[in-house]
């Protein structure tokens, strides 16, 4: 238990009047003079202090519904917001024609792919001069034969599987 | 901190954020700072030996008002003030009583700049049990609290109202700050 008891109820009282503002001018320069000299009385009005700030700050907070309008604004716009998002999602990705974790086929490899179903169809045996942009590739000069990356080839075949050769054995 | 060129009365706050004239809360909470700056001197000597630490504290305790203060109800506006200068005389005792140069170096600065989230933590745990107390008060008690702290009416007031003698308002009032003090030490 707190020691406060050893300062009387007068002065706690004056306490709380002077807290709550209503001593007159000669009586709070007295009670400030006693503030100043006693420890007791100052911690006796610390201790009324805290209990007094707490009661009028959570009294405000539990009474200004209307103050707290934003946040209740955000919170009731919040189950939209995460709507809103899910169907934007859904549309970028109706849009693009594929679904998160499958790579997306670049102008590029489309172009590639077209060439190398051309060449099939030639059967000409040369190395393709194809007029791409090398910085879109990894390698300074493009080789076919030594391209790491097929996805071009994947993509010829799914576009036009009837017109290559044996091209269901190259599967796996 | 720059030392107040006024110690005792009329504190001059140049440098500090201008409060708005146009937005009467603020008004109103500067009012209530004069009114409070020589019992907040007063009280801070009881705990600060140095009249700049005192100058230090009271310029922190302002600044605190613009920024955080206005939801404070007008009753309590000057507990609140006097909490805050216990708060930051405490913090600034600390910091000078430290003879760890490496806990002076690097805990007590930041301590300083950081403390204010864990002052709101303590702010709303403390709300929360006076809150609970609050309504553990015997009725009449909680009549006078509430007419005092809610509705802001004077003791005197309070006692026509209730048709009470005004002794007995103070008496109810006194008692249900000493429960509510009681409950919450109780809790610490």
């Amino acid at each position: 238990m707190s020691d406060h008891s050893v300062v009387s109820n007068v002065h706690k009282e004056m306490c709380m009047r002077y807290l709550l503002g209503e001593l007159d001018a000669a009586e709070s320069a007295n009670f400030e003079m006693d503030l100043q000299a006693s420890s007791q009385l100052s911690d006796e009005l610390l201790r009324q202090a805290d209990v007094i700030a707490g009661l009028g700050t959570e009294v405000s907070h539990c009474s200004i519904p209307a103050e707290m309008a934003p946040a209740s604004h955000a919170r009731f716009l919040a189950p939209f917001m995460v709507i809103a998002a899910s169907l934007l999602l859904v549309f970028v990705f109706s849009r693009s024609g594929g679904t998160p974790g499958v790579a997306k086929t670049t102008s590029e490899e489309l172009l590639i792919a077209k060439a190398w179903v051309a060449q099939r169809h030639e059967d000409t045996s040369g190395e393709l001069n194809l007029d791409l942009d090398d910085s879109s590739f990894g390698e300074p000069t493009i080789a076919l034969d030594n391209e790491d990356t097929l996805s071009w080839m994947f993509v010829a075949v799914a576009s036009n599987p009837e017109d290559l050769d044996g091209g269901d054995s190259n599967d796996g | 901190m720059s030392e107040l060129p006024e110690p005792d009365r009329d504190l001059e706050l140049d440098g500090f954020t201008p409060i708005n004239p146009e937005n009467s809360a603020q008004q109103e909470w500067r009012k209530v700072f004069d009114e409070a700056v020589p019992g907040l001197r007063a009280f801070l000597r009881s705990r600060l030996a140095q009249t700049s630490d005192v100058d230090d504290c009271i310029q922190v305790v302002y600044i605190k008002m613009v920024e955080s203060g206005l939801d404070v109800k007008p009753a309590a506006r000057r507990a609140w003030l006097f909490r805050v200068a216990a708060n930051e005389s405490a913090k600034l005792w600390r910091k000078k009583a430290s003879t760890n140069r490496m806990l002076e170096k690097h805990g007590a600065d930041d301590e300083l700049v950081n403390s204010d989230p864990a002052d709101r933590v303590i702010l709303n745990e403390t709300t929360t049990q006076l809150h609970q107390a609050l309504n553990e008060l015997p009725e009449d008690w909680r009549e006078v609290v509430h007419l005092r702290i809610v509705e802001n009416l004077t003791f005197q007031k309070i006692a026509d109202q209730l048709d009470i003698p005004l002794g007995t308002a103070l008496t109810r009032m006194r008692r249900a700050l000493e429960r509510l003090r009681d409950e919450l030490e109780q809790s610490d």
